[in-house]
């Protein structure tokens, strides 16, 4: 070992101290980018191997594909593989609550949807068909493979279903029943092409189209995405006809918006580890000029005290890296495990297959990439933090550290200094604190940038509230409205217009639902089908099917309304008049573009078997929760009724007493239980699946804040650790001079609110500022259902909480590690 | 002459076994209101440990520091403190100001840690006596050595403490410099009639004083 190395390691062993502080700071580097990434591409590549077992090979699905443009799909060069699935009719029950949709496939549509028979094989001949025992039990057939079962279904054609028949068919094979299938009481038993052509006329047939698209290697998941965008227009397909597969893509192409996200986390864990481990080197380089201009006095050469400098930072990077990596790969893992038996996938078949990948060991959760990217950048962080302290110490001269008293910096000398002509402890941290200006702004920066993050990413959590997205969908605690179906000729009864004429949500059973336990009100909306346009329709029949819903909001409805107004207003007279419409600006943006407040226009609404129309005036526009004012147009409900003469009461918003919710959902549920086109939805229902969808979003977001407190935390220790190490001796004069530990605590005390105040300060205004252009931001791209402004007051507080808790605890062991010394020794300090 | 500070067989020792260093040996000194004395010794005497001591700033082994009557280590960290700030003032080989604070607020230092009103027209006449009335406002990093010194027995004079202890004032400076310091320190503390006892290696500096006390290997041999 040369005299470098070993000068190196004895500095190791003589700032203690300091390196621990370093270590950590390192160890704690290596670990964020350890297990960050071990945890997001273990998640990531658990997730992929189930989406390959289990999903579709192919990149998207066109919807609603006529008979010509998928026999064009077929020849067209754009696609690898085209595959085509028709819904030919569905098992008829007679109950609602069972659905059977009887499917075709063609031979690749069956490959690609990675079909498996438990037994049997698929339907060649049109009398043939694969059930699943659970399908069967429901429809009341009893039957095994070579069984001949009798069938009555209902021919679909254009989405509409048809007269009822029945078919003899002979099983030819048997499929397993995925649980949510019997639960929502969904199947799907398949009949072969020829079963289709027989029932379905030639050019009426409605495809899906599964399909691969031909030279998409190598391109992002945004390309693949657009493509598909791009050609599902060219066949004149509708957006909400086109479905791309994204698990798949994600699984099997890169995802740009992905990994940037990841690659921008992990230059912030970088930045802070740099700014961390530079701070401290900075700090202690102070104390250590007088060291490092002996070593040039006798003679040794810049490039050896930088050498110096070197060695040391990576002696102590040598034990650190390895130990944060080795933690981080642990705590990665574990986090994996966690993260999949909780099961947050919003698909619970995925999520149980990831639980088996993992449970067998078939995913290699520890990636040689992720320790060697961890460990070169790890060491690069401290080279980066290194380069400067290593040229500062280059630079001392040997007169310099003679001449060095402490406190001077730059070239710029302030001479004199206004002062006070009273002294306290207060003033005495004033002075202190003001001594190096830029030092203490920066610090309060580079402990606000954390807590700047902290407070936004803390924001979009609270904005992502599972409350406000389920009142999206119920207003109150119980919602009964009206079940219907169009299109079906076995049911005519349960088609809106038909309902309207008999309506059953009547006074008598609203009062009955009054009369429950702790039902405290009932809000009544109307709804019925209709259309705005700009230009008055000949004839008074209409397709129905391009209606959209018209709402009837009551007085309370209106003026909740309010606060939704985006343009115009709701005292515009004609809402007083019952001429009056609202929409809201999404739907002006997609339908009716060019539309503004004010415009006369043309409402047409369906009314039993009759369609209305009138001339209305666009009142306001309202950006509003659906389940307020609807997904298309309002207007005062009795403005709507007047339009209409049948019956068109739709919804029951229904508020109970606290405590009183299920009883009362009980009872309502047992008193509409036999009408068959009235369904029931509870408040804790629909927000127990919006928790749901938003968990795994919150997780990754906590854990975020998470990375960023503990980064911050990081920062403070290091900060007021820093700042009692270098004036040790400062402190120890001082206390000889007769301060006495009290006030020395009282003193470091208020050095530490000062930076905490600093560092709240800027994390909770800037932090504020910049999550609240977050939620706007959100708000405007619609992610996550963000739609109401929440501040992150419990984060807040919490950082807060412990900030002031951190700050309290170093200022408590820096005084007890501060004790240990004697005086003489702290006086002697550095000498 | 009412005797000021006196040591009853005073004992500190480092380390034990073959390394024990006999700082202190049952050292038993008396110093009298108002006379100048001078510690001298080799260096590793044990002279800066008994004046350590006799400030209170390390506690020894066994024995008694005691001044004007009290027995200061029968104070607890907190009163010694509080004691150390209004009995004693502190003078140090290398000065020990705090860079933070301009020359005036150096030497208030000591009233404002007590939470005393400044007496004015006492520290300003101190601070013409030590010469630096023009520079109050400047900082210590602009200060020659001679100046510092003179502004830390400014400081050690400005609560007007009965004992001033001074660890080689004068260890740092030059010798014109170091004659004119000690004058001004003498001149002082006849003055405001203080008591001082200063380390020194200088016998020049040693002959200025009242009376020479000689210590070696932790006993006071004269």
């Amino acid at each position: 070992m040369n005299i470098i190395t070993t000068t190196a390691l004895a500095n190791l062993k003589k700032n203690k101290s300091r390196n621990i502080l370093i270590g950590i700071a390192i160890l704690l580097t290596a670990f964020l980018l350890t297990m960050l990434p071990t945890t997001v591409m273990g998640q990531m590549s658990l997730r992929f191997q189930a989406v390959s077992k289990l999903y579709s090979p192919v990149h998207g699905v066109y919807r609603n594909v006529d008979e010509e443009s998928a026999a064009q799909m077929s020849r067209d060069e754009t696609f690898e593989t085209v595959g085509l699935r028709e819904q030919a009719g569905r098992m008829y029950s007679g109950d609602r609550h069972i659905t059977a949709v009887m499917m075709v496939y063609d031979e690749t549509a069956r490959k690609l949807s990675k079909i498996v028979l438990k037994e049997g094989t698929f339907p060649k001949k049109a009398d043939e068909i694969v059930v699943s025992s659970g399908c069967l039990k429901a429809m009341g057939l009893k039957g095994g493979v070579g069984d001949r079962i009798k069938v009555p279904y209902q021919p679909m054609r254009k989405g509409k279903l048809l007269k009822a028949a029945e078919k003899e068919f002979t099983i030819t094979g048997m499929t397993e029943d995925a649980p949510e299938s019997l639960e929502k009481g969904f199947y799907a038993p398949m009949v072969s092409e020829a079963f289709a052509k027989e029932i379905i006329p030639e050019g009426e047939h409605t495809y899906e189209v599964y399909f691969q698209l031909r030279a998409v290697e190598g391109m992002v998941t945004e390309e693949i995405e657009e493509r598909i965008k791009l050609t599902g227009e060219r066949y004149g397909l509708t957006e909400g006809d086109i479905a791309e597969n994204s698990e798949y893509l994600l699984a099997n192409y890169v995802d740009v918006a992905l990994y940037t996200g990841l690659g921008a986390l992990l230059a912030l864990i970088v930045l802070a580890g740099i700014l961390t481990i530079y701070s401290i080197y900075y700090v202690s380089m102070l104390d250590k000029i007088q060291e490092y201009g002996r070593l040039r006095a006798i003679g040794a050469t810049r490039r050896q005290i930088r050498r110096i400098v070197f060695r040391e930072g990576f002696a102590v990077a040598a034990i650190a890296v390895p130990a944060g990596i080795i933690l981080g790969l642990i705590s990665g893992i574990l986090l994996i495990k966690a993260l999949v038996n909780v099961s947050l996938s919003s698909d619970p078949v995925l999520g149980e297959e990831m639980k088996v990948i993992l449970a067998n060991g078939e995913a290699s959760l520890v990636k040689w990439w992720i320790i060697a990217f961890a460990a070169a950048v790890s060491l690069l962080t401290v080279y980066v933090s290194l380069l400067r302290p290593m040229h500062k110490a280059g630079r001392i001269t040997a007169i310099q550290a003679l001449r060095y008293q402490g406190g001077q910096k730059g070239k710029k000398k302030r001479r004199d200094r206004k002062g006070y002509d009273e002294l306290s402890i207060p003033r005495l941290t004033a002075s202190n604190l003001g001594r190096n200006k830029r030092r203490t702004a920066v610090t309060i920066m580079a402990l606000g940038v954390t807590g700047v993050l902290f407070v936004a990413a803390a924001t979009l959590c609270s904005c992502m509230n599972a409350e406000d997205i389920t009142r999206n969908d119920i207003r109150r605690d119980i919602k009964v409205c009206i079940d219907s179906e169009m299109d079906d000729e076995m049911h005519p009864e349960w088609a809106l217009s038909a309902i309207q004429q008999n309506n059953p949500m009547t006074e008598e059973l609203r009062s009955k639902v009054g009369g429950i336990d702790g039902v405290t009100s009932i809000e009544t909306s109307l709804l019925t089908q209709g259309k705005l346009s700009d230009e008055k329709e000949e004839g008074e029949k209409s397709e129905t099917d391009e209606l959209c819903d018209i709402k009837g909001l009551d007085a309370a409805s209106m003026k909740e309304l309010e606060q939704y107004i985006t343009d115009g207003s709701l005292d515009d007279p004609s809402l007083k008049e019952g001429t009056g419409v609202i929409v809201s600006p999404s739907t002006m943006k997609e339908m009716h573009a060019g539309w503004k407040v004010g415009d006369r226009l043309f409402l047409k609404v369906m009314d039993g078997r009759e369609i209305r129309q009138r001339e209305v005036v666009l009142a306001a526009t309202a950006e509003a929760p659906p389940s307020l004012m609807g997904y298309y147009a309002a207007m005062p409900k009795d403005a709507l009724q007047k339009l209409c003469s049948s019956d068109i009461t739709y919804l029951w918003d229904i508020s109970v007493e606290k405590g009183k919710e299920d009883a009362a959902a009980k009872e309502v549920e047992e008193l509409i239980s036999d009408v068959e086109i009235l369904q029931m939805e509870t408040f804790r229902e629909i927000n127990k699946q919006s928790e749901n969808a938003i968990r795994l979003v919150l997780l990754g977001c906590y854990g975020l804040l998470s990375v960023f407190g503990l980064i911050g935390i990081l920062n403070l220790i290091n900060t007021m650790i820093n700042s009692v190490h270098v004036r040790k001796k400062e402190l120890g004069m001082l206390q000889a001079i007769g301060m006495s530990g009290r006030q020395t605590v009282y003193m470091l005390q208020l050095e530490g609110i000062f930076y905490t105040a600093g560092t709240l300060a800027v994390s909770l205004g800037l932090g504020s500022i910049l999550g609240y252009a977050a939620y706007l931001w959100a708000k405007d791209g619609g992610i996550m259902s963000i739609r109401v402004y929440h501040y992150p007051v419990i984060p807040a507080v919490c950082l807060t909480v412990i900030v002031l808790a951190v700050q309290i605890l170093i200022t408590y062991f820096v005084n007890m590690n501060f004790k240990k010394l004697s005086l003489i020794d702290r006086i002697r300090f550095a000498e | 002459m009412e005797t000021i500070l006196k040591t009853v067989d005073l004992v500190k020792y480092y380390g034990d076994g073959e390394s024990q260093v006999k700082a202190i040996d049952h050292t038993s000194i008396e110093v009298e209101n108002g006379e100048f004395v001078a510690i001298v010794g080799r260096s590793g005497s044990g002279k800066s440990t008994l004046l350590h001591m006799l400030g209170g700033l390390d506690r020894p082994d066994s024995g008694e520091v005691i001044i004007g009557g009290k027995n200061i280590f029968s104070l607890k960290d907190e009163q010694l403190a509080v004691f150390r700030r209004r009995k004693i003032g502190f003078i140090f080989q290398d000065y020990n100001l705090i860079p933070a604070l301009n020359v005036w607020e150096n030497i208030i230092l000591p009233l404002g840690l007590d939470g005393k009103k400044v007496n004015k027209d006492f520290v300003m006449d101190i601070v013409k006596n030590i010469g630096l009335a023009e520079k109050l406002k400047s900082l210590p990093s602009t200060l020659s050595g001679g100046q510092k010194q003179r502004v830390a027995i400014a400081r050690a004079l400005a609560f007007r403490p009965a004992i001033i202890l001074a660890d080689e004032p004068t260890g740092n400076l030059d010798s014109k410099t170091e004659m004119e310091v000690i004058s001004l320190l003498k001149t002082c503390v006849s003055k405001y009639a203080q008591t001082l006892v200063m380390i020194t290696h200088d016998e020049t500096i040693a002959q200025m004083a009242d009376r020479v006390m000689i210590i070696e290997d932790g006993k006071v041999v004269r």
